[in-house]
């Protein structure tokens, strides 16, 4: 893959260097950027003298200052706390114009999220009684606004508070929540000023610039434990977002008119486009945003006397052989594919030959998860080596430039092309489940849902008592699922089946379906467990009970 | 149009009225009549044809020697194939070709080439991924060791004469190793009898792998070990490409397998320094018809030795730089040879004349002419602008010609001088040279200083070796006569350089370095007479023995009276000078020259991106910093950092999962979300667009790979970056 970061290449020059200790999160940020910017200038300079005696050689030419840094797209942090995203949100809505208006109400609030980093940095500055004054200060701020509202000075989760009042109310299980959350708040504001007190004490290591340290990578990884909150999306009202919904896209306008000025922009390099793959070159189209509406322009305008053959890369059961049968045995129209690749490609390429005729591949994302294999690349970077074959692809994962190696790259002969749309995608995109919507599990609960008013009564009863059973035994740590014996005891009881036959004459139903899995034990006696989460279960029997 | 969107299908053909059943004969080449028609690409097609016979030139030139060198040696089996002498062991040369693979397809082919014109016409070339298993392997080899030999012409009536006909319609899977040795049997040993007086039409069959590495080392085993049990009755050579070392080869064969070949090991060259000489032969030379500026250079060069190492690559993209610098421009069509511009400049149609009056090197130029009157002609007469075009024309292909020697007489000097401040090769040379004006910076100025340090037998040598260079630059332009007269000595203190480039100017070079290298090689490097005698004045003081004072004085006295120079150092400063001079003249950089945009390519920002693709840098931007996309007004950002609820559903959602470590809360992120598209809505847990619309952003970012599911807490997504 090509970084385009300029530190990521230095990696003789990282050996040389004393390490700095991997820097805390905290410390990186609270420079601001220009402060920093102007850390590296000093230090490289530096640097440049120190190294020219080394006679290292880097390249010169390769990197330009509009370049991205490597340090802003590979931001790492060793320690992410759980106000990452509550700051975040916080600067953005007193940074947006919009919003001071609105929030006049608190304006002593928005006034302290303002001048709190201000503070700090003061804060390094005074001597150490007027700290200890201001710190507390500042906690007691935090305490009185925490309890007003939701974006105060402390880091609450995101409790809005209407939601928490009906939660109270309707089920004990999210009292405890709450009750949770009000002690994580006061772990988290005695973390953060214990987090403020190292920082003040601990003379800062001079800024260097961006390096990747190892260690940093282990920090982030070592510790199993996932610190993030423990809400979930059942907290949301509307669990199931209507699929009509999913069309109308939001933009806004001015985004719109944006949006449409950049792809006529892009069209002006149809022509080129034309140059370049006549000369022998590719295409290979990168950015955000969908590309299939320009190549469809691209192929309209400009293919209509070329045979084209377009590839949905992103399509789930999409296979390279396929692809082939539709060059050799539709187009060339012979009548079987040969089994070896190179029998192949020298089939197509003698056949284009022979009939001097240009033929142009579409590929709509050459990344995509049936092509990710290397069979699949090598089949391609071989048909687009042909000299009649005119390849033109796009790529939307981070990762695909990865896909190639030195030698396919060599036969793709790609010529790199930023088409930044912007447009959503939404063809993409509709093969894969969201997960949003997979998580929500409302696809899940509408299936059982139709599966179960489909069974019969007795059925419908057997499924209750596993469901029922499972319910019970959620809490046990290492659920194992109902034993078969002990479900036909319950079922014989309420008269649902008279025969072991029976039972597991009802159940091949549920397990064609999938609502059921057999767990087998050690000691060979068969478990029954339904597969699907026990929200989703208890959502399903409160529907069905009432 | 159709859609190509299916639920049940992926490929779509548009035939577009394609029907293999008609004959396209009669469209030679559909893209053809795009852009024939236009000057800029008849040029372009024309100089690219050019290069590429060039390169096809200098390749053979290059791979001569190593390929002589392994036909040589396959053919000394030719003769005396002795199945007694060796027992089950195949004789195989090893090609250590270096990393760079794509490179060595070319290679390969002409090895191809040359066996089979020299020694057997029977040559099979596997790749790796044709030879998945064995049976492939063997089909693949065995196929082409029989068909191969009837594709060539001379060839043919033998074979028909020895009725191989049915073997010609032997199927690809029934190709092994005994129909192999039915086939030799049939062609070579039972063949008529006259032939067989003659033993050596008995010919080699060669396979060759040109990629070890990439083979399955338990097929490769297999394939060796069957080979060496037909080696009594085929007489079979292996040639083996490896791109690491020798020790690949020894650890992919056990010594079973080992023992039954017979190596033979060859070196070819690395891959920089081929490139160094494809780049100093067909790039940098005053013949090539299209130049780089250093820039371009240097960025060529900067992605070959730090990405791929491929030369092919390299010329690939030297392709693209001048694809670039033809594209769409007439004017370019001046960048042409040096016999064709008077034509070319007549046929510049108005707009063309127009368009060459706007370069940025045209007003320095104007602004130079003292003459009011030429300056009102250089804009409103065509004819005269015409004719002054084609001097200047002919004024930049002489400069290109000097500039071009000049380098590679400044290398030759400067070459040994310790620490290497203008580089050791001609492209680092030119690059330094092309940039800025080289005699202005610093590091030559270092250089000349050193070069006032070198001792007489070494700067005679140098300029031995500039001469050498002049002489073989000037035989290029014109068979020289040679220089008989012999140069005065009194001249030398006149000399100077006239004013032309080109040829005429080297001819004067070449003549005063010819005085200089003889002045230095007669020249007293003894210290001349005039310090002896104050020196033996001082013989009597030493004499005393213990005055240390005087001796202190005397050494004081020495430092400061000037020290005199020997005969062969005033020489060496005069001549240091005379470098110093004429390389200012000769290597003024070229954005300097008047038209110089017509010849030299500089469009380096725009080539580097197609170029060298930056996926993840775009996308980077694209999602914290729209506008530069956009170009709208509403989503001006402060910091990079920040968020505002104008940007996409995209970006937002991009912004805030970088906040976050390794796992995502989807809720808390969704929350996050909410309240920033709508900071002051109580209500926004029921506002189900909001919730659409983060749906639609994470599945954008799934999709992009910034995020996946994760299983180990319930509604929660991983983090793929950090």
């Amino acid at each position: 893959m090509r970084i385009e970061s300029k530190h990521d290449v230095t990696p003789i020059r990282r050996g040389v260097r004393n390490r700095t200790k991997p820097k805390k999160y905290g410390e990186f940020t609270e420079l601001s950027p220009t402060k920093r910017r102007a850390h590296d200038e000093q230090i490289s300079d530096e640097e440049c003298l120190n190294y020219d005696t080394n006679l290292l050689k880097l390249p010169t030419e390769l990197f330009s200052s509009d370049d991205v840094e490597g340090s802003d797209m590979f931001k790492f942090k060793s320690r992410h706390t759980k106000h990452d995203l509550q700051n975040k949100v916080k600067t953005a809505i007193n940074n947006s114009p919009k919003v001071t208006g609105t929030h006049t109400i608190t304006p002593k609030k928005v006034q302290m999220g303002l001048h709190q980093s201000p503070l700090i940095k003061v804060c390094e500055a005074t001597p150490r009684h007027v700290k200890d004054i201001m710190k507390k200060r500042i906690i007691c701020e935090v305490e009185s606004d925490s309890n007003e509202s939701d974006y105060s000075g402390s880091s609450s989760d995101f409790v809005p508070d209407g939601s928490a009042d009906e939660d109270a109310v309707s089920s004990s299980s999210s009292v405890s929540d709450s009750e949770e959350e009000e002690q994580e708040l006061h772990s988290n504001r005695q973390k953060k000023v214990q987090v403020n007190k190292n920082k003040e004490t601990r003379s800062r290591p001079k800024d260097s610039e961006y390096i990747v340290t190892s260690d940093n990578y282990f920090l982030m990884h070592s510790s199993k434990k996932i610190t993030t909150s423990d809400h979930t999306l059942a907290r949301l009202k509307n669990l199931n977002i209507g699929e009509s919904l999913e069309d109308n896209i939001q933009i806004s306008d001015e985004h719109k008119v944006k949006v449409l000025e950049l792809t006529q922009s892009y069209e002006q390099l149809f022509d080129k486009w034309l140059y370049v793959l006549s000369e022998g070159f590719n295409i290979i189209l990168y950015g955000v945003g969908s590309k299939r509406t320009l190549l469809q322009k691209f192929q309209m305008k400009k293919l209509q006397d070329f045979p084209c053959i377009v590839i949905n890369g992103f399509f789930p059961s999409l296979t390279i052989k396929s692809i082939l049968e539709s060059i050799i045995v539709d187009l060339l129209e012979n009548s079987h594919v040969p089994s070896n690749l190179g029998d192949v490609i020298s089939m197509i390429d003698k056949q284009l030959k022979d009939c001097g005729i240009e033929l142009f591949l579409i590929i709509h994302n050459i990344d995509g998860t049936m092509l990710r294999n290397s069979k699949a690349q090598a089949t391609l970077s071989s048909l687009s080596e042909i000299e009649n074959v005119h390849t033109i692809a796009t790529i939307d994962h981070i990762n695909a430039p990865l896909l190639w190696d030195h030698s396919k790259l060599s036969k793709f002969k790609f010529t790199w092309w930023d088409v930044t749309t912007f447009m959503p995608y939404i063809e993409e995109t509709s093969y894969e489940n969201s997960i949003m919507t997979q998580r929500s599990g409302a696809l899940q609960l509408s299936s059982l849902r139709s599966v179960y008013q489909s069974l019969t009564s007795n059925a419908k009863g057997i499924f209750s008592i596993i469901i029922n059973y499972q319910l019970e035994n959620q809490r046990v740590a290492h659920y194992q699922g109902l034993p078969f014996k002990d479900l036909y005891s319950k079922c014989r009881e309420q008269f649902l089946v008279s025969s072991d036959l029976a039972l597991r004459a009802q159940l091949t139903e549920f397990l064609d379906h999938k609502l059921v899995k057999i767990k087998r034990t050690y000691d060979g006696s068969e478990n029954l467990v339904i597969p699907i989460e026990n929200t989703l279960l208890q959502q399903f029997l409160e529907e069905h009970d009432r | 149009m159709e859609s190509t969107i299916s639920v049940s299908k992926g490929v779509f053909i548009f035939k577009n009225k394609f029907n293999k059943s008609k004959q396209f004969k009669k469209k030679i080449n559909l893209f053809d009549r795009l852009f024939t028609k236009e000057p800029w690409y008849i040029t372009y097609k024309s100089n690219w044809e050019y290069i590429e016979t060039e390169i096809q030139k200098l390749h053979h030139r290059t791979y001569n020697v190593l390929l002589n060198d392994i036909v040589n040696y396959v053919q000394s089996f030719f003769g005396n194939y002795n199945s007694e002498m060796m027992e089950g062991i195949i004789p195989s040369a090893t090609l250590l070709t270096g990393v760079n693979q794509p490179d060595h397809v070319s290679q390969f082919i002409t090895l191809v080439k040359k066996i089979k014109e020299d020694v057997t016409p029977h040559v099979a070339i596997v790749n790796s991924q044709d030879s998945s298993t064995l049976k492939h392997l063997v089909e693949n080899a065995v196929s082409q060791l029989i068909h191969g030999s009837e594709t060539l012409e001379y060839d043919e009536d033998e074979a028909r004469e020895v009725g191989s006909s049915q073997f010609k319609k032997i199927k690809k899977n029934q190709c092994t190793m005994k129909v192999l040795q039915k086939w030799y049997n049939i062609t070579y040993t039972n063949a008529s009898p006259k032939k067989k007086k003659q033993k050596y039409t008995n010919k080699l069959l060669v396979i060759i792998i040109p990629d070890f590495e990439s083979f399955n080392c338990s097929i490769l085993q297999d394939f060796v070990m069957i080979v060496s049990s037909y080696t009594s009755s085929l007489p079979i050579v292996f040639i083996f490409g490896v791109a690491t070392s020798i020790s690949a080869l020894h650890k992919s064969f056990p010594y079973h397998v080992s023992s039954k070949l017979l190596i033979k090991v060859f070196h070819s060259h690395s891959s920089p320094v081929y490139m160094n000489q494809v780049v100093e032969d067909i790039f940098l030379t005053h013949t090539s018809p299209f130049h780089l500026s250093g820039k371009a250079l240097e960025l060529l060069t900067d992605v070959f030795l730090f990405y791929d190492f491929s030369v092919t690559g390299l010329i690939q993209s030297v392709k693209y730089c001048m694809m670039d610098h033809y594209y769409g421009d007439n004017v370019k069509s001046l960048c042409c040879e040096r016999n064709r511009i008077e034509e070319v400049v007549t046929n510049l149609s108005l707009d063309d004349l127009e368009s060459i009056r706007q370069l940025m090197s045209f007003r320095p130029f104007v602004e130079a002419q003292l003459d009011c009157q030429t300056k009102i002609g250089l804009f409103e007469d065509d004819d005269f602008f015409r004719e002054v075009l084609i001097k200047e024309m002919h004024k930049l292909h002489d400069y290109m010609y000097t500039f071009y020697i000049c380098v590679r007489l400044l290398l030759c000097y400067i070459k040994d001088i310790p620490k290497n401040l203008l580089g050791k090769s001609v492209r680092e040379v030119y690059t330094k040279c092309a940039v800025e004006s080289v005699t202005n910076t610093a590091a030559f100025k270092e250089c000349m200083m050193m070069i006032k340090f070198q001792s007489q037998l070494k700067l005679a040598d140098s300029i031995k070796n500039s001469l050498k260079i002049i002489n073989s630059a000037l035989q290029i332009v014109s068979p020289i006569k040679p220089l008989r007269s012999t140069p005065t000595k009194n001249n030398l203190n006149n000399i100077a350089l006239n004013d032309n480039l080109g040829e005429s100017f080297l001819r004067t070079v070449r003549v005063h370095l010819l005085l200089f290298s003889r002045q230095i090689e007669g020249a007293n490097n003894e210290v001349t007479a005039s310090i002896q005698e104050s020196e033996e004045l001082d013989n009597d003081i030493e004499n005393v023995p213990g005055n240390r004072y005087k001796l202190k004085e005397k050494l004081l006295k020495a430092t400061r009276t000037d020290r005199v120079q020997s005969e062969f150092e005033m020489i060496r400063d005069r001549f240091v000078s005379y470098l110093e001079a004429m390389f200012n003249k000769g290597l003024q950089p070229p954005h300097s020259q008047t038209f110089h945009e017509i010849f030299f390519f500089s469009d380096v920002g725009n080539v580097r991106k197609q170029i060298v693709g930056s996926p993840r840098g775009a996308q980077h931007t694209a999602l914290s910093n729209p506008v530069h996309y956009l170009q709208c007004s509403c989503c001006i950002l402060p910091s990079l950092e920040s968020i505002s609820d104008t940007l996409p559903d995209v970006s937002v959602a991009y912004k805030l999962h970088r906040e976050c470590g390794k796992h995502i809360n989807l809720y808390d992120w969704l929350q996050a979300f909410a309240s920033v598209l709508k900071p002051d809505d109580d209500q926004r847990d029921h506002d189900s667009t909001i919730q659409v619309r983060f749906t639609r952003a994470v599945a954008e970012l799934q999709f992009l790979g910034f995020i996946k599911s994760s299983k180990r807490k319930t509604d929660h997504v991983m983090r793929l970056t950090w």
